[in-house]
């Protein structure tokens, strides 16, 4: 489901947490969100599960408006970090009650994640363990397979391993049901490989919103010695340097062209992609967030 | 495979059956309250005890009471998670409250029959000693929901206001049953009646009763979904 904010503010009193948004989620894609703390990646989140009405502008999907939609509401489902502490309901029977409310529902493909997360169905919710928690919600997230999924920061609580078995699952599922599925998240680094475009929020405004091979092409890393790395990277923007010995590693924000690598090869500079996360840290560094690559 | 949406009947339908078990606890606990105090008492009517029907009347009310104002913050954050709107929400926790108040006069009806085989006794509601079974039905019926209907009130109102709306709403309540009592209580006798020097039941025909329990109620209604219409879900 193609899911279009146009001009999208949401105020809560005189704070604008999402501020004159435009934007699309095409169908089938899975988008990374990312933006640092406080910059609305749950309000946005919160806006398209209806949870929140937008003070200003629209958000539609199937060119109708989402928000109260009986139709387009039960094919939203919003993974977050839920309090759990009234849900005195054993895991089988939560899960139950969720899939008399979700059309897309697979009872089967739950119990699959159930197994694989080692979820004890038995065991009453608000007795589960903080990783078992997150692992319920995005069991629950997965299994509804909503044509729009959001995730927020919902592998919160989960060990390394466990949350390398969620996106596993995310990429495994989304091949066999592609629909819309929104990551947002901190662990950018960890998680870079998952999304085909990449969002990036910063104090409630769009920074960017592009295809995520277009976005690393920005960028490249450069390593080689010092003296030649410093002339080879001289007249471009550097994210990052590090120094070790006489090696020398510069990040930097220039679209290489071909007469470009092949100069860096023949003095000898190895030329690497830029990470995701650098290029986040780059773009929403607090001062300069207006500036555009 | 889609599924059909009807989700206020789906509402309606699990809304009615948890609220229900819940009041299996507090039913079952009144009866054996009504049980020991009839066993140790006896016939004598110095308690005031006119029959469990009369009995369980305000367990009931405080029972509804209370489960109205966890609907909010309990249920429809629960259901909006799901992906059901406000609307179907407040549709089917309506209907659902309608029909457990209409369950719960069944089971006390079904409970004072049985005691009436066993010990045959005069039942005396407010509604005099010849009053059709059918009109108190509904007159209990009704009363039992507005209890739920305060409740709701409540809160919604401070799911979305917070404090003020609580301070708002609690009045709302405390008239809305005030009003209830003024309609249908003949008992009455509260400082603030006296003060009014208002008369109950005896100046209010059954009809005029009905119809204005159903403004009241139509009213409350419309408060509580304008309360929660657009209201803000917490996560």
């Amino acid at each position: 489901m193609e899911i279009v904010l146009d001009r999208v503010t949401m105020k809560f009193g005189d704070f604008k947490a999402i501020d004159d948004l435009s934007l699309k989620f095409d169908e089938g894609k899975i988008y990374g969100l990312i933006g640092r703390n406080g910059a609305g990646k749950t309000t946005l989140l919160s806006l398209l599960a209806s949870f929140l009405e937008p003070s200003e502008g629209s958000i539609t999907a199937k060119g109708e408006a989402l928000f109260e939609n009986p139709e387009l509401m039960q094919h939203v489902t919003f993974v977050y970090e839920k309090d759990y502490q009234e849900e005195t309901e054993k895991v089988k029977a939560y899960l139950e009650a969720v899939e008399a409310y979700k059309p897309f529902y697979d009872a089967q493909y739950a119990l699959e994640l159930i197994r694989a997360f080692r979820i004890p169905l038995n065991k009453p919710v608000n007795e589960l363990s903080k990783g078992m928690l997150s692992a319920l919600n995005v069991t629950i997230g997965l299994a509804s397979r909503s044509p729009v999924t959001l995730f927020d920061e919902a592998y919160s609580g989960m060990d390394a391993p466990t949350r390398e078995i969620f996106y596993q699952k995310v990429l495994e599922d989304h091949a066999l049901h592609p629909r819309t599925i929104v990551l947002s998240t901190h662990l950018v680094s960890e998680m870079d490989y998952l999304f085909e475009e990449v969002v990036i929020l910063h104090k409630g405004k769009l920074v960017l919103k592009e295809p995520i091979d277009v976005l690393l092409e920005k960028g490249a890393s450069i390593t080689g010695s010092a003296e030649n790395t410093d002339l080879f990277a001289q007249n471009m923007k550097k994210l990052h340097t590090q120094k070790l010995g006489g090696t020398k590693s510069v990040t930097v924000l220039e679209t290489l062209s071909d007469q470009q690598r092949l100069q860096a090869r023949q003095s000898g500079l190895e030329i690497g992609p830029v990470s995701l996360q650098d290029l986040f840290t780059h773009l929403t560094k607090e001062g300069d967030s207006n500036e555009k690559i | 495979m889609k599924k059909f949406n009807r989700n206020e009947i789906k509402v309606t339908y699990d809304m009615t059956t948890v609220q229900l078990g819940w009041a299996a606890w507090m039913i079952a606990i009144t009866l054996i309250i009504f049980i020991g105090i009839r066993y140790f008492f006896g016939d004598k009517n110095d308690l005031g005890i006119d029959g469990f029907f009369v009995f369980i009347e305000n367990p009931y009310k405080i029972f509804m009471l209370v489960i109205g104002i966890l609907s909010v913050p309990s249920f429809l954050s629960f259901y909006v998670k799901l992906g059901v709107t406000r609307k179907q929400y407040f549709i089917g926790t309506a209907f659902s409250s309608a029909v457990l108040s209409m369950i719960f006069m069944v089971i006390a009806m079904i409970i004072g029959g049985i005691e009436q085989l066993i010990a045959p006794a005069e039942v005396k509601t407010f509604l005099g000693a010849n009053a059709p079974w059918l009109t108190i039905f509904f007159v209990f019926t009704l009363n039992i929901f507005i209890y739920y209907l305060a409740g709701w009130l409540i809160g919604a109102g401070y799911y979305r206001y917070g404090g003020w709306g609580l301070f708002f709403t609690i009045n709302g309540a405390v008239g809305l049953i005030f009003m209830m009592d003024l309609f249908w209580s003949r008992e009455l006798n509260t400082p603030l009646h006296r003060f009014l020097s208002l008369q109950t039941l005896e100046n209010f025909s059954l009809v005029i009763s009905f119809v204005a329990s159903f403004i009241l109620l139509a009213i409350s209604l419309w408060v509580i979904r304008s309360l929660t219409k657009r209201v803000r879900i917490k996560m």
